[in-house]
């Protein structure tokens, strides 16, 4: 069972018999009152995102799914095509249904692909991935001592914010559930 | 990076220097306040042999042998009451206070209180001596508007919070597209529940944006360890003030009668299913006599995010992420 103060962005849970994956949430509490945790949901099988609001210790089951690892192929036309390596099935999921994971999705990438009732409907990615700068502003040499990012765009077209000393054509770490930058990569 | 194999930011801090600087001085600045007005400045433990029993919040507990654990204190509101009662006269402390489950934007499970004693004041005492602790830290006029909880319910929900029903929760719910726990739907819900989840979605946000904002005269429900007010009894002496949707402190014209603070202990142990025993020292400096007061605990990373702006884990070297 899974409480809400557990509770992180990217969770698969059932809420009422349907799986639902937390995009957002917020915890809302008056210092001498009840406490909520306010959620944005996705619905998994229509890929409708709901507002719903839980008292804050509420338990839910994790939404009955099974991840497979497959490789990710390419995209056409809001669709994603992704193939299983041990019998090289291929499937595909709606751009409503990869939802923000495009962002680090590059050929030829590993990711699972998460499936109910043996229909795809969600992809679980790596918690970190490597991927390559492919625009940014010349970095400035040196600078390590504060928190000031500047945007960067990456191989997979995602656009994030990376420290100033970073440049165009280095590799970086990503955290894919914050969408952070974590560091710079050196081959 | 000597290794030249990449550079990890997560070890920095997520505090930002410009307001770590200043949350140094106006630290500096609030123990020169109450130095001027001799207020002695205490420590009392973190780490507490009983919990303090509170109906909504959860404390973390700390094992100290493998039979036995102690407490991490949400506040040091008991041992400061032992302080008073034992003479201290008017007494202050910024110190940690720990909330279990407390974590999002507004909460950090482990944050700086504020929190002092006034023997003598009342709660309306109390109020002015923090708007000039304000105006202390700020340099200008603070001038709050003040509102009871009631008046609240009415003014921006036109509804009457004491005879509140399910069928206006449910219809202002609908109005403001917001979808309540289940649980608030069904027959066992409690009023307050009702309550606090209007409070929280629909009026805090709004509350103090133009200037800061008291609210006042809680429901007997929500009284903690305030007393009742003398004229209504379905009211409760509590206050907290409000700047931009931001609750920054609560404060107490304090409960002294032991036999009606034991039967608080006791209401929230049957209600809540709580077995932990209500703290026999606390209980007795209150049978010992606690002065007549007025206390209250401000939240510091809070209060310096609504004077001076930034987040939470701006004004917190190391907020929980990082801690």
């Amino acid at each position: 069972m899974i409480e809400t103060s557990e509770f992180r962005k990217g969770l698969r849970i059932e809420v009422e018999g349907t799986p639902f994956k937390i995009i957002d949430f917020q915890f809302v509490k008056p210092g001498k009152g009840n406490a909520f945790t306010r959620c944005k949901l996705r619905n998994l099988l229509n890929g409708n995102v709901i507002d719903r609001t839980f008292k804050s210790g509420e338990k839910f089951e994790k939404a009955a799914v099974e991840d497979k690892t497959m490789q990710f192929l390419y995209e056409t036309e809001g669709i994603y095509h992704f193939m299983d390596n041990t019998n090289y099935e291929q499937i595909e999921l709606t751009k409503k249904q990869v939802g923000d994971g495009w962002k680090w999705l590059v050929e030829s990438m590993e990711v699972g692909v998460c499936l109910y009732n043996e229909a795809p409907i969600d992809i679980t990615l790596p918690n970190f991935t490597i991927l390559e700068i492919t625009y940014c502003e010349p970095g400035i040499r040196g600078d390590t001592a504060t928190n000031v990012t500047k945007p960067a765009t990456l191989s997979s077209g995602a656009e994030v914010g990376v420290p100033l000393f970073v440049n165009q054509g280095e590799k970086i770490k990503i955290d894919t559930r914050t969408g952070d930058y974590v560091e710079r990569v050196r081959n | 990076m000597s290794n030249g194999c990449g550079t990890n930011l997560n070890w920095r801090p997520s505090g930002d220097w410009a307001r770590l600087r200043q949350r140094a001085q106006a630290l500096a600045q609030i123990r020169a306040f109450f130095a001027e007005r001799a207020i002695l400045e205490v420590e009392t433990p973190s780490l507490v042999s009983c919990s303090a029993l509170e109906a909504e919040i959860e404390q973390f507990t700390v094992p100290l042998s493998p039979t036995r654990s102690y407490w991490l204190i949400p506040s040091p509101e008991f041992h400061m009451k032992r302080l008073l009662a034992a003479g201290s006269g008017p007494i202050y402390q910024v110190c940690k206070a720990f909330r279990k489950g407390e974590q999002g934007e507004k909460h950090n499970p482990e944050f700086t209180l504020l929190e002092y004693y006034r023997p003598g004041f009342t709660d309306l005492n109390l109020m002015t001596e923090i708007e000039e602790l304000l105006t202390h830290l700020t340099g200008s006029p603070c001038n709050p508007r003040s509102i009871r909880y009631g008046e609240l319910f009415q003014e921006r929900l036109q509804v009457d919070a004491w005879s509140l029903e399910r069928d206006h929760f449910v219809a202002l719910c609908g109005q403001y597209a917001l979808s309540p726990p289940m649980s608030l739907l069904q027959e066992s819900a409690r009023i307050q529940e009702w309550r606090d989840f209007l409070f929280s979605f629909i009026i805090e946000p709004q509350l103090g944006n133009d200037r800061p904002l008291w609210v006042t005269h809680y429901p007997q429900e929500t009284a903690s360890l305030a007393r009742l007010d003398p004229e209504s009894p379905q009211l409760a002496r509590r206050f907290e003030l409000y700047i931009n949707g931001l609750e920054l402190c609560n404060g107490f014209w304090e409960l002294t009668d032991l036999k009606e603070q034991k039967e608080r202990f006791q209401r929230i142990k049957e209600e809540k299913g709580r077995n932990e025993e209500m703290d026999p020292a606390f209980l007795a400096a209150l049978a010992a006599g606690l002065p007549p007061s007025a206390g209250v605990a401000v939240g510091l990373e809070r209060l310096f995010c609504a004077l001076w702006g930034g987040q939470l884990k701006d004004w917190i070297s190391f907020h929980w992420l990082r801690a």
